[in-house]
């Protein structure tokens, strides 16, 4: 029974996974958690259901997605975060001006798009026609989702251990003490929120194919990489993914096991267990590890 | 000597609440200045100005001839100074090595620069050599204070300001620290160093000031220092100035 299901929570968990590292990208130099990710994640993928550049080859869509998110982020970073912080690194205020551009993005793609919902392609080869080997029910572009987001958390890996993603460290732990070092955080939150935008753009391309792709789906998408984020650990990114997984594989059981309407139930149950029996998450906070 | 550190009529303070004012000194290269007075003279805050970390209110700082008034700390630090703040600020979740790298950042030079540098640091720390993959929270205190100053030193500056370097250090530590201090001065650093163990920063100095209520009391060499009754004032108050001046 369990092989019916695995592969398509897999697949939705991987979202979950890359929708909590677009937060961590965000949160690494700015502690902050940008409630607009899911609605920047919405205008990736109705960006390739919906406008011209969508009808381009798919890596053509695909790029010119993440290039568009990627400013619409860097607006977020000029209007709605550094503002806030360039107050004070301690506020939260960030939380309700990100939430403010949330809606307006939200507002803006309902004007420009109404609520008519796109189906997006996946691209060749891939395609979403089940396969079953050995009971295991599969698509390809199931697969290969799952497949781009451990190449994603491997890349970020990377970028982790880069003099940048150093730098990213240390204005994570003391944004005046890196500054002192010559470290401009307000010029890496830029481009952390330039990257931030691009995955959640890559993040919507991923998802079109997956979900209708429609001008309400950010909520969902927020709610559910949100979980996988307080499930995996701010700012793990293995442990994010992992969460992902194991929340889709979760909803996906509520779903053929329980009742359709109820995935979303089963998954936010699973996650208050898990958070109960573990308040730090899977594997406990990042910072812990190295104490 | 070349004069690299010009601080004139310096003012700043936090909001409305003045804390430095009207502060003048100069430093040069191969020189150790220190700057010395009771706890809420100012100091800190003069540091952190100097630095950039607080806009001044009044007054000029340039260095090495480039007026670097009211520049955020990311723009002077380029141009060769570096603050290394009380506690030391080391990064949580950051190793010594990592430390080290970042001491370059936006230096020019690949893997030979950072080879020759970190080479330079273990030599003048050799247990940070030893160190090199440990999370700088679980160093000992002298280890950090040894990494603050290792760090700095990757990016080769021109001025090092120290704030209470000694600060929870047992005294065999201290003296290990002011060592290389001392080895830094003779390379041609140019070093502020507040300090509250105010005989073994005189000792160390080759010049300073007594800051009190935010103000210069005195300036001068240690031993103009250590004679005149500004020093007792600033750490005992008015009447044991009057007292010393008296007994004359």
């Amino acid at each position: 029974m369990i092989a019916e299901i695995l592969v398509p929570g897999l697949a939705f968990g991987s979202l979950y996974g890359l929708v909590a590292m677009g937060f961590n990208v965000l949160h690494r130099p700015t502690n902050v958690v940008n409630f607009a990710q899911g609605e920047l994640i919405m205008i990736g993928a109705m960006v390739m259901a919906l406008s011209p550049i969508g009808r381009l080859p798919w890596g053509l869509a695909a790029a010119g997605a993440m290039a568009i998110v990627a400013l619409v982020a860097l607006v977020e970073e000029r209007v709605a975060v550094t503002p806030v912080l360039r107050r004070s690194a301690h506020a939260a205020g960030w939380v309700i001006t990100t939430l403010a551009f949330s809606l307006l993005l939200a507002e803006a793609a309902g004007r420009l798009w109404d609520d008519q919902p796109g189906a997006v392609a996946p691209p060749w080869p891939l395609s979403l026609d089940v396969h079953e080997v050995a009971g295991v029910r599969f698509s390809s572009y199931q697969v290969a989702v799952v497949g781009t987001a451990i190449a994603v958390v491997l890349l970020l890996g990377r970028l982790d251990r880069s003099r940048m993603g150093t730098a990213l460290r240390a204005v994570a732990a003391d944004r005046d003490g890196a500054r002192l070092r010559g470290i401009d955080p307000t010029s890496l939150t830029r481009r952390s929120f330039l990257l931030g935008g691009a995955l959640a753009g890559f993040t919507g391309v991923l998802a079109a194919p997956l979900l209708l792709a429609s001008v309400t789906m950010g909520l969902g998408l927020l709610i559910k990489g949100f979980a996988a984020l307080a499930v995996g650990g701010i700012g793990d990114n293995r442990g994010v993914l992992v969460a992902g997984w194991l929340l889709g594989t979760v909803e996906a059981a509520g779903a053929a096991y329980a009742s359709p309407g109820s995935q979303s139930v089963v998954l936010f149950g699973a996650m208050l267990l898990i958070l109960v029996i573990r308040p730090h998450g899977l594997r406990g906070l990042a910072v812990q590890r190295h104490v | 000597m070349k004069e690299l550190l010009t601080v004139t009529d310096l003012s700043s303070g936090y909001g409305a609440v003045p804390v430095v004012r009207s502060v003048d000194f100069t430093v040069h290269a191969g020189e150790v200045f220190a700057i010395v007075g009771g706890n809420g003279a100012g100091k800190t805050t003069l540091l952190s100005t100097v630095s950039g970390l607080l806009r001044p209110t009044a007054g000029s700082v340039r260095l090495a001839g480039t007026d670097v008034t009211g520049w955020a700390p990311e723009r002077i630090v380029p141009l060769g100074l570096v603050h290394i703040p009380e506690g030391r600020r080391l990064f949580t979740g950051l190793t010594v090595a990592e430390h080290l790298r970042l001491g370059l950042w936006n230096v020019p030079g690949g893997r030979s620069v950072e080879r020759a540098r970190t080479e330079r640091v273990v030599d003048l720390f050799p247990v940070l050599g030893e160190r090199m993959d440990a999370y700088a929270e679980v160093l000992s205190g002298g280890e950090q204070q040894m990494l603050a100053i290792g760090q700095a030193l990757m990016r080769e500056p021109r001025v090092l300001l120290l704030d209470e370097p000694s600060i929870g250090l047992a005294p065999v530590i201290v003296r290990r620290v002011f060592a290389a201090v001392d080895r830094l001065r003779a390379e041609g650093l140019a070093v502020v160093l507040v300090e509250q163990r105010v005989g073994q920063a005189l000792e160390l100095a080759d010049r300073g000031l007594v800051l009190r209520h935010g103000r210069v009391a005195a300036t001068g060499t240690p031993a103009e220092l250590a004679d005149g009754s500004a020093l007792r004032t600033a750490y005992l108050g008015a009447a044991a100035g009057r007292t010393t001046e008296e007994g004359r």
